[in-house]
């Protein structure tokens, strides 16, 4: 006995020795080889497992490898362990609520007389003990491993410690055995899927595919680990917090199943965390409540090695979902995307049940899923990001028409103006966020730059612009539109180099780059990263070509917006000056009409006195004249305003004519200041029009002339001279009335801009002359329809010359004219 | 009686004295023509009494000549189109400018000359508002009426020196 025993002690060491040994590989192909090895550290000569699988109230003999040697060895055993089981101890009931019935396929249960003759002459049996669980009755035996000697030899304390020990690891061996053959079962799978497509053409025919697929994936999974819950909980991209799907499960209990959960329920963003940190329920790091099983098993000091799985604290469970005692769960997802949790779990508290090999299985088939969802849902037109890219662009649209409209500047409104740029400014922040999300997939980072960032230009974008780590290089991604570059394989040389892109990480494998502009105003740039060159998709770089559109309108509407507060600059208050044109122009028309009314009344007394009649007349006539002009002008801005060109009806210019007509016109502006002002009208070159053909809307003439010295003596100076001149110009391709009078001085730089509408000298604004800034732009837009042009030539000493190009015709294209 | 006529259109100057003449032939000599703003302030400026009876004024008048190289104020401060209210102030600010009356002949709308006057805190007492609009008829009575109160205020005794 005490060799037996000595020998049997010897052996603990073995058998942790080949604990070791089995942890660090798998020595034997199969079942009934780690069997064999197990009952030979044993001491035993055979040893049969039977399980009772969760959830059945079947036994079921899962690993009987070592029967055989039951079946050639018929000898009676004898029952000589008192600390052990003895077999009818183990028919009689196991301490506690063991009940153990008779194994269905087992020569003992059919025949307990005939095991007698096998020659089994001393058993050693051990309980497996699943955890407690609502589910499964309480301390319900759940197993039970068996050594049976055919010796007449009993099994030591020693001896039942290693066969203890042993019985604890075959069934974390045996399942590890298990997990490669689970393993090549989820290539299988996940070759399935790579090879796979599904139709996309309809959003629920989608679906249902996408739905049988992962229900294959359940049931080849559930098989392979031989789980009874396998379930994925699947988050739609696009729909965060709005929906999860529990695809499926294999709760044998009558347990709601719920089809879709509501928002906010089970899968949240920190379950997704605790899924990734979670990866294996390890049993061992909890608590062993070893207290209430040594309450319900007084005797048992296998009490000792049964642990308790509870939740992690502060992890709650799904409310109507029972903790798994064990599982492991692995994301769906690809690149940074996750889509959803993949999970595996059982009720046991065998510790390491899931072995690494399963785990890395696990994952692998989560990574695969997560790239086969990521390709298809990035391909199907259906997927409700469509939808949302075209409310998007139809948004965008509509800040177009408004900003168009103000920024047209037609009506001078101030307040639309800034009513359209503040919602483009609250629409923007929304908008990049947005295309963020849209390009979701993989995306690393996302962000708008450009050069006035910096300035006070774009001081309202705040959480938007950031400061300019890269500035954008001219003629470089400026003069881009949207393109997708493949950082790693084809950079492009002369659109990028590595100084514009100093911050580009090993990390980023493609980019998106598109203008921020409007018309051709080119602002900056908008840049996306992604870890996969295959997460761009079209309608990330459609939305962010759209949303660099929407800065740059918000930019270039800024920039207005500044130039018309910057009040001294007269060419930005262009609200300002249309005010003041109308207002000037009622002006104009009151003050003549007035004056005609007034010496029309006073002439009709006056006829009634027989008195003098000759002057009042022709003042009368001048006044109506003046009112005609302006009537004039008012009409012709009125057209031009409305897209209307003017068309002038042309005849042939003679001298008699021309002469007339500046006498008419100076004879009218000399009446408005006839105190102190002198008119000069002199040629070298008399024959300068009855040589060369002119033609000329005489009615026009009028218009230009009357203009042009009407300027002149409103801004003349005191007792100054306004000389008339006419003349060829341009190696004689022109015909030019010149009229130059000293007064008002005009930069040569303000020059260029007096004829465009609206212009005037600041100083005639300051010294409250009349003038609506219409006179000049009418005049050169005349000359212009005449095939002309007005000139502003500033001389020294304050004197400013204007000078009416008219082209000189030839003769066939006066025919042309003339009979058209 | 003396009448001052402030506004910067010559020709409607001229016109306004013809009614005037026609109208009261007593003023004949008696009418005095300031163009522009500046000149104004510079004949009040001479230590001299106002010794005009009413004056007919413009609202939208020249600040200065077109020689000058400045204007008054600043057009930012002060607007571009009031330099007829300024004047309007000037003569109140004078000792004996309270009562004068004022006849304002202006183009702009009768709405436009009380919200500049308000805005100038200017009384609305002996001013009266007459619009451009080529009819002398009210004005030529108003001076008219004006003549007959002064002619009708009895004249105060002369000092006789002993």
């Amino acid at each position: 006995m005490e060799t037996a025993f000595e020998s049997e002690a010897v052996l603990t060491a073995q058998v942790a020795d080949f604990i070791l040994e089995l942890g660090r590989n798998h020595p034997f192909g199969t079942e009934e080889g780690l069997l064999r090895r197990i009952a030979s550290l044993c001491r035993a000569d055979g040893v049969v497992l039977w399980l009772r699988m969760e959830g059945t109230t079947e036994n079921q003999r899962l690993f009987s490898a070592a029967s055989w040697f039951l079946d050639e060895k018929k000898k009676f055993f004898r029952y000589l362990a008192e600390d052990s089981l003895t077999y009818r101890q183990a028919l009689a009931g196991t301490p506690g609520n063991f009940s153990f019935p008779y194994p269905p396929d087992s020569p003992d249960a059919s025949d307990a007389e005939a095991s007698e003759k096998i020659g089994i002459r001393a058993m050693c049996s051990i309980p497996v003990q699943w955890a407690d669980s609502p589910w499964v009755d309480a301390g319900t035996m759940n197993g039970l491993v068996s050594f049976y000697r055919l010796r007449d030899t009993p099994f030591s304390l020693e001896a039942f410690q290693n066969a203890k020990l042993a019985a604890g690891l075959v069934l974390p061996l045996l399942s590890d055995l298990a997990n490669r053959s689970a393993f090549e079962l989820l290539r299988n799978v996940s070759k399935e899927f790579s090879l796979s497509t599904v139709s996309h053409a309809e959003p629920e025919r989608f679906w249902r595919s996408i739905r049988t697929r992962l229900d294959r994936v359940v049931e080849l999974v559930a098989n392979a680990f031989a789980c009874l819950e396998v379930s994925i909980y699947l988050e739609p991209p696009g729909k965060v917090g709005k929906e999860v799907r529990l695809m499926a499960s294999r709760w044998p209990w009558k347990i709601p199943q719920r089809e879709v959960y509501p928002a906010g329920f089970g899968l949240t963003g920190s379950c997704y965390l605790y899924a990734y940190e979670m990866q294996i329920f390890d049993l061992r790091r909890f608590i062993p409540d070893r207290e209430v099983i040594r309450d319900r098993y007084p005797n048992a000091d296998w009490a000792e090695s049964i642990y308790v799985a509870e939740p992690i604290e502060g992890q709650e469970w799904f409310e109507d979902t029972p903790p798994p005692m064990s599982f492991i769960a692995a994301p769906i997802r690809h690149g940074d995307r996750t889509y959803g949790v993949l999970r595996c779990s059982v009720l046991r508290t065998v510790p390491y049940y899931f072995g690494a090999d399963r785990l890395r299985a696990l994952t692998l088939l989560g990574t695969d899923i997560g790239a086969w969802l990521a390709g298809e849902l990035r391909l199907n037109d259906s997927y409700e990001e469509r939808h949302w890219l075209r409310d998007y662009v139809e948004s965008v649209a509509h800040l177009n028409v408004k900003a168009h409209q103000a920024g047209s500047g037609s009506q001078g409104d101030h307040s639309f103006l800034l009513g359209a740029l503040e919602s483009i400014r609250k629409a923007l922040p929304s908008s990049l966020s947005s295309c963020i999300r849209m390009a979701e997939e993989g995306a690393l980072h996302c962000r708008a730059l450009w050069p006035e960032a910096e300035t006070s230009k774009g001081g309202a974008l705040d959480g938007v612009r950031a400061p300019l780590p890269l500035r954008p290089q001219p003629g470089s991604q400026l003069s881009l539109a949207a393109e997708v570059y493949n950082t790693g394989k084809a950079r492009r040389e002369n659109d990028l180099n590595a100084s514009s892109f100093p911050r580009l990480s090993t990390d980023t494998n493609a980019l998106i780059v598109c203008p921020i502009s409007s018309g051709a105003k080119k602002y900056g740039t908008i840049e996306v990263r992604f870890r996969v060159s295959s997460d761009i998709s079209d309608h990330a770089e459609s939305a962010l070509t759209l949303l660099g559109s929407q800065i740059g309108l918000y930019l270039f509407l800024a920039d207005r917006i500044e130039d018309l507060r910057n009040e001294k600059d007269l060419r930005a208050s262009e609200a300002r000056i249309q005010r003041e044109t109308f207002e000037n122009l009622g002006h104009q028309l009151k003050t003549p009409i007035a004056s005609a009314r007034g010496y029309a009344t006073f002439l009709d007394k006056k006829l009634k006195k027989m008195g003098k009649l000759q002057e009042d007349s022709e003042a009368l006539v001048t006044y109506l004249r003046q009112a005609a002009q302006v009537s004039w002008n008012i009409k012709m801005f009125g057209d031009l305003a409305a897209g209307r060109p003017i068309k002038p009806e042309r005849k042939v210019l003679n001298y008699d004519t021309l002469l007339a007509k500046i006498t008419t016109a100076m004879k009218a502006a000399s009446f408005r200041r006839t105190n102190d002002i002198d008119f000069i009208f002199g040629t070298d070159d008399r024959d300068v029009v009855t040589r060369n053909t002119i033609l000329v809307d005489l009615g026009h003439l009028d218009q230009m002339l009357d203009n042009l010295l009407d300027n002149a003596v409103k801004y003349a100076a005191d007792h100054s001279t306004v000389v008339v001149s006419i003349g060829t110009t341009h190696e004689g391709k022109f015909f030019y009335i010149s009229v130059a009078n000293k007064g008002i001085e005009v930069t040569p730089a303000f020059a260029k801009r007096l004829m465009q509408r609206g212009e005037r000298s600041h100083v005639a604004v300051a010294k409250g002359g009349e003038g609506s800034g219409l006179g000049l732009y009418l005049v050169n837009e005349i000359l212009g329809a005449h095939g002309g042009r007005l000139e502003v030539i500033p001389t020294e000493r304050g004197v400013v010359r204007f000078r009416l190009l008219i082209p000189i015709s030839q003769k066939g294209s006066v025919d042309a004219v003339l009979n058209r | 009686m003396r009448c001052l006529i402030v506004d910067d259109d010559l020709q409607f100057t001229k016109l306004v004295t013809k009614w005037l003449l026609d109208g009261i032939p007593a003023l004949q000599d008696h009418i005095d023509h300031i163009l522009y703003e500046k000149a104004l302030l510079k004949r009040l400026a001479v230590p001299e009494p106002f010794a005009y009876d009413f004056v007919i004024l413009d609202i939208m008048v020249r600040w200065t000549d077109m020689n000058d190289t400045e204007a008054p104020v600043a057009p930012e401060e002060s607007g571009y189109f009031r330099a007829g209210i300024r004047c309007l102030a000037a003569i109140r600010s004078l000792p004996n400018g309270a009562e004068i009356p004022i006849f304002i002949n202006s183009a702009r709308d009768r709405s436009d000359i009380e919200a500049l006057m308000q805005e100038a805190r200017l009384s609305f007492d002996h001013v009266r508002i007459f619009p451009k609009d080529g009819d002398f008829e009210p004005l030529i009575n108003a001076v008219k009426e004006l003549s007959q109160k002064i002619a009708a205020k009895p004249k105060q005794p002369e000092k006789v020196p002993r």
